[in-house]
C-alpha cells in the first residue's frame, strides 16, 4: 500500500478549474519534484496532499486521497501532525511567533507531542546541526535573514520528524548561497522521510529529487528520469530550465547531438559534449 | 547620468559600510549590484531612493543633488521595485493601484488613464485591471509593481532581485521590459543573486564586499573567477564555458555557442 | 531570552518571581486602587519608581510614565480642579491675579490621576520584567487554555515583527509619492496606504500562522514532560488574591 495514494482529484475554485483528474502513488523515502509555473495549483496541490483541504470538507472537488490506506479526516490532529508538515513559500510565515529564541521554536512542536526532555533536546541539537542555525540557536527568530528563516522553518518542521514533509518553493527566496546550505540540510533527511517539493525552478529538483513531475493546466505529468522530465519541461516553456540543460536541448535542437544522448546536468558534462563536438 | 561621490555611511554603532564610494550609471545603462547578503545593497539602494541619508558624499542625478531630498519628493524621478509587493498594494483593484502612483506627479487624466493602460499591457495585466491585487498569485502581484513603477516613467529605476520566484514566462516577461526601459533611456540599477539575470541585462557591476567595492564592467568583472569567488558570487555559465572551451570571455551563451561551434 | 520591545533583559528578584505570582500582584494593586487615598498611592508610586530605577528601568517606566499619563493627568487637574463649576472654589494664593480652584476637584483629579499612574507603572515593571514566553508557559502551568494564552501573550512577542513591518510599508509608500512627514492633513490622508497593508499583511500572517501552530499541534498538546506551577507558588498567588479582596471587604466595612 502506497504511503500516499491519490486518485483522480479534481479541484476547481470558483469554477475556475485548479486540479484535473491528478494521481499519484507515493512510497516512503520517495523525493518527489513537483515542478509547475506561477499560479499553476502547485500550492493548491501541497494544500491537499498536507490534508489543509480536505475532500468531503472542500467544495468543488472530487476523487480520493488517501495516506497510509485512510483519508486526513479520519486522522487525529497530533497524529495528522506527526504524519505531514507543509512548509509554504513566505519565511516569516512559518515560524510559530511563541518563541523567544531559534532553538524554542524548533522544540516547540515536539515538545507538543508530548515527548520527553532529553528527547526534544536531541532533536533539537540534531536539527540545529542539520540546517547550520547551531551559532544562532539563542537569536531572536524575528531577526533571522529570509534564509535563515527559511532554514529555520523546515528545521521546527523537521523537529517533528513527520512521515512526509512538503516543501512549497523553498529556493526561491533565497541567495544562491543559501539555497546551497538548504539543499545541504535536505539531503540529511531521514531515509525514510517522504518529500515532496514543490518548485518553479527545476535546479532544485535535480539536486534532491528521485521522481519528477510537471504540473501543467491543472494535469500531472509524471516522469521518473531527470532526462525526460527536463525535456517536459523545456516543451511546456513555462518552467525556469538549468541553463546547462538549455544549451544541451539547444545543441539536440539543432541536430548538433542525438536526440536520444542523455542532457548534461553539469558544467563539466556541456563542455564535454562541446569539446566532443569539436573534435568531430 | 546618476552619480554617487564619495559617500559615506554606516549604521548605529557599526563599522562603515561604505567610504568613499564613487560610481556613475548613465541613462540606457544597467548597473548589476551584487555581493554577500549584509554587504550594502539594499542600503546603497535606500541611500538613492531618499529612505536613508549619507553622513558625508552626495547623489546627483543629471547635476541635481538628491542627498537633501525626501523619498516621497523624489519618486516623480526614481521608483523602486521591492521584493515585497504586498507592503505597498491598498487598492481593490489592479487598475486603482496602478493608477494611485500617478496622482502626485501632476498628469492630467488622459495622460493618467493612457500610462495606466500602457503599463497594464507591457506587463501581461490588461485582463486583470478589475481583480483584488491579492487575489492574484505573488509573481502578477510583482508585476503589479512593476506596473507602478513603469506607469510613473521614472528617470531611475531600482530593482531589487526582480526575477527571483518567477517561472521562464514571466522571467522573460521581466527581461523584456527591462530592456524596453533601457531603450527609453532609464538608469537601472539592479539588486540581483542570479548571474545569468545579471550577463543578460548588466553592462556594468558594482560588487560590494568588506575589502571595498569593485566597479567594472561586466565581462571584465566576470572574467576573473577568483576575484568573483572572493567577493562571494558565482560566474555566469557563458563565462565558465568560454574558460574551460579557451575562448575569449562573453556573457551571452548564444554567442559561446556561436563561436564555437562556428 | 533575548530583548523584545517591553521586555528588559535582566536577572534581579522580580525577573525571576513566577509570572503567575506577578499577574496576581498586578490584581492586587489594581483592588488596592480603590482601597486607598490618593496620598497613599502617590507614596507608594515614588516607591515604585525608586524600584523601577534600582532594577536598571527607571528610564523605560519614567519616559512611557510622561508620555502616557502626564497629558491625561495635567487635563483632570484643569478639568476638575480648575475649570469645572464648584461650590468651594476659591484663590490659589492671596494675590489679586491668582487663579481660582476647587480643592474638591482637586482632590478628585488627583486620586483618579494618581489611581491611573500607579496601575501603569505597576503594568509597565510586569511587562518590563516579564518575557511573553515565561508568562505563556505560566498561564499554560496554571490550566489556561492554549487559545487563551495565545491570545494574551502572542500581541506582546508580534509587536517587534509588527513594527518593522510598518516601517517597511512606510518605505515603500514614500517611494511612490506619499507624503507621510507633512501637515496633519497630509498624515491623515497618508493613513490607508499604510494600515491596509498592515492590516492585509497581519491577516495572512494570523491565517498562516494558525496553520502553522496546529500544524505543531499546539492546542491538542500531549501532557508535558515538564515542572507544572509549584506548590509554594500556587500558595502565595492564593494569598495575595485573599490579601485583596480581604482589604475590599475591609474597606467596604469602614
Amino acid at each position: 500500500m502506497p504511503l500516499i495514494d491519490m486518485q483522480h482529484l479534481n479541484f476547481a475554485y470558483r469554477e475556475h478549474a485548479v486540479l484535473r483528474d491528478v494521481n499519484l502513488q507515493l512510497e516512503v523515502g520517495e523525493h518527489l519534484a513537483v515542478i509547475g509555473g506561477n499560479g499553476c495549483g502547485k500550492t493548491t496541490f501541497g494544500h491537499w496532499l498536507s490534508g489543509r483541504l480536505v475532500q468531503g470538507e472542500t467544495g468543488n472537488s472530487s476523487g480520493s486521497l488517501l495516506i497510509d490506506g485512510r483519508p486526513w479526516s479520519a486522522f487525529e490532529p497530533l497524529e495528522h501532525a506527526r504524519t505531514v508538515q507543509f512548509v509554504g513559500q513566505l519565511p516569516e510565515q512559518q515560524i510559530t511567533g511563541l518563541a523567544a529564541t531559534v532553538a524554542d521554536e524548533v522544540a516547540f512542536g515536539a515538545r507538543n507531542l508530548g515527548l520527553s526532555v532529553v528527547e526534544v533536546d536531541r532533536r533539537v541539537e540534531q536539527v540545529l546541526r542539520a540546517c547550520e542555525l547551531q551559532a544562532l540557536a539563542q537569536a531572536n527568530p524575528f531577526e533571522l535573514s529570509g534564509g535563515e528563516l527559511q532554514r529555520l522553518g523546515i528545521g521546527a518542521a523537521m523537529a517533528m520528524q513527520p512521515k512526509v514533509l512538503i516543501l512549497d518553493e523553498p529556493g526561491s527566496n533565497l541567495d544562491p548561497a543559501s539555497r546551497q546550505v538548504l539543499i545541504n540540510t535536505l539531503r540529511q533527511l531521514r531515509q525514510h522521510t517522504t518529500l515532496v517539493l514543490l518548485d518553479v525552478c527545476v535546479e532544485f529538483a535535480l539536486q534532491l529529487a528521485t521522481r519528477f513531475a510537471i504540473l501543467e493546466t491543472g494535469q500531472l505529468h509524471h516522469f521518473a528520469e531527470p532526462d525526460a522530465f527536463l525535456r517536459a519541461a523545456d516543451r511546456f516553456g513555462t518552467l525556469t530550465g538549468s541553463p546547462v540543460a538549455d544549451v544541451g536541448l539547444a545543441l539536440r535542437a539543432r541536430n548538433l547531438r542525438a536526440q536520444s544522448a542523455s542532457l548534461p546536468t553539469t558544467v563539466a558534462a556541456l563542455v564535454s559534449e562541446l569539446k566532443d563536438l569539436s573534435d568531430a | 547620468m546618476l552619480e554617487v561621490r564619495d559617500l559615506h555611511f554606516a549604521h548605529r554603532g557599526r563599522p562603515a559600510l561604505f567610504n568613499a564610494l564613487s560610481f556613475v550609471a548613465r541613462p540606457g545603462e544597467v548597473l548589476a549590484l551584487i555581493g554577500r547578503n549584509g554587504a550594502g545593497k539594499s542600503t546603497l539602494v535606500r541611500l538613492i531612493n531618499g529612505l536613508a541619508k549619507p553622513s558625508q558624499g552626495e547623489v546627483l542625478l543629471d547635476g541635481d543633488g538628491l542627498t537633501g531630498l525626501r523619498a516621497d519628493q523624489l519618486a516623480g524621478r526614481v521608483a523602486t521595485l521591492f521584493q515585497t509587493p504586498e507592503q505597498q498594494i491598498f487598492h481593490d483593484t489592479v487598475e486603482a493601484e496602478v493608477t494611485f502612483g500617478l496622482t502626485h506627479i501632476g498628469l492630467d487624466r488622459t495622460q493618467v488613464r493612457q500610462r495606466v493602460e500602457d503599463a497594464l499591457r507591457r506587463t501581461g495585466l490588461l485582463e486583470q485591471g478589475h481583480r483584488h491585487p491579492l487575489d492574484l498569485d505573488h509573481a502578477s502581484r510583482r508585476m503589479v509593481a512593476m506596473a507602478c513603477l513603469l506607469a510613473r516613467k521614472p528617470r531611475v529605476i531600482l530593482l531589487d532581485e526582480p526575477q527571483r520566484g518567477l517561472d521562464a514566462r514571466m522571467r522573460a516577461r521581466m527581461s523584456r521590459l527591462i530592456e524596453e526601459e533601457r531603450q527609453r533611456g532609464a538608469i537601472q540599477i539592479l539588486i540581483c543573486h542570479d548571474m545569468e539575470f545579471v550577463a543578460r541585462h548588466a553592462d556594468d557591476v558594482l560588487a560590494l564586499h568588506e575589502t571595498g567595492p569593485v566597479w567594472a564592467d561586466a565581462l571584465e568583472f566576470f572574467a576573473d573567477a577568483e576575484r568573483a569567488r572572493r567577493i562571494g558570487v558565482g560566474q555566469p555559465l557563458a563565462i565558465e564555458l568560454c574558460q574551460e572551451l579557451g575562448q575569449p570571455g562573453c556573457l551571452r551563451l548564444d554567442e559561446v555557442l556561436r563561436v564555437w561551434l562556428g | 531570552m533575548t530583548r523584545n520591545v517591553l521586555y528588559r533583559q535582566g536577572d534581579s528578584a522580580l525577573h525571576r518571581l513566577d509570572p503567575g505570582i506577578k499577574l496576581c500582584l498586578l490584581a492586587w494593586v489594581a483592588c488596592s486602587l480603590f482601597v486607598y487615598p490618593w496620598p497613599v498611592l502617590l507614596a507608594a508610586d515614588l516607591l515604585l519608581l525608586a524600584w523601577s530605577a534600582s532594577l536598571h528601568l527607571g528610564r523605560f517606566v519614567a519616559l512611557r510614565l510622561l508620555v502616557m499619563a502626564g497629558p491625561f493627568a495635567l487635563a483632570l487637574v484643569i478639568i476638575h480642579a480648575g475649570l469645572l463649576p464648584a461650590a468651594d472654589r476659591q484663590r490659589l494664593a492671596a494675590l489679586p491675579w491668582a487663579l481660582h480652584y476647587s480643592p474638591a476637584g482637586l482632590d478628585y483629579a488627583l486620586l483618579v490621576a494618581s489611581r491611573f499612574v500607579t496601575f501603569l507603572v505597576a503594568s509597565l515593571l510586569f511587562v518590563a520584567t516579564t518575557h511573553p514566553l515565561a508568562l505563556l508557559r505560566s498561564l499554560e502551568a496554571l490550566g489556561v487554555a492554549p487559545g487563551v494564552s495565545y491570545l494574551l501573550t502572542s500581541p506582546m512577542l508580534l509587536i517587534e515583527q509588527f513594527s518593522r513591518r510598518s516601517q517597511a510599508i512606510r518605505d515603500s509608500q514614500q517611494t511612490r509619492g506619499m507624503n507621510i512627514e507633512g501637515s496633519w492633513l497630509t498624515r491623515l490622508a497618508s493613513l490607508p496606504s499604510l494600515f491596509v497593508p498592515l492590516v492585509t499583511l497581519a491577516l495572512s500572517d494570523t491565517s498562516e500562522r494558525a496553520r502553522i501552530l496546529d500544524a505543531r499541534g499546539f492546542r491538542h498538546a500531549a501532557p508535558r514532560q515538564q515542572a507544572t506551577a509549584s506548590r509554594w507558588q500556587a500558595y502565595a498567588r492564593r494569598s495575595i488574591l485573599a490579601v485583596a479582596v480581604l482589604q475590599a471587604v475591609i474597606k467596604s466595612c469602614l
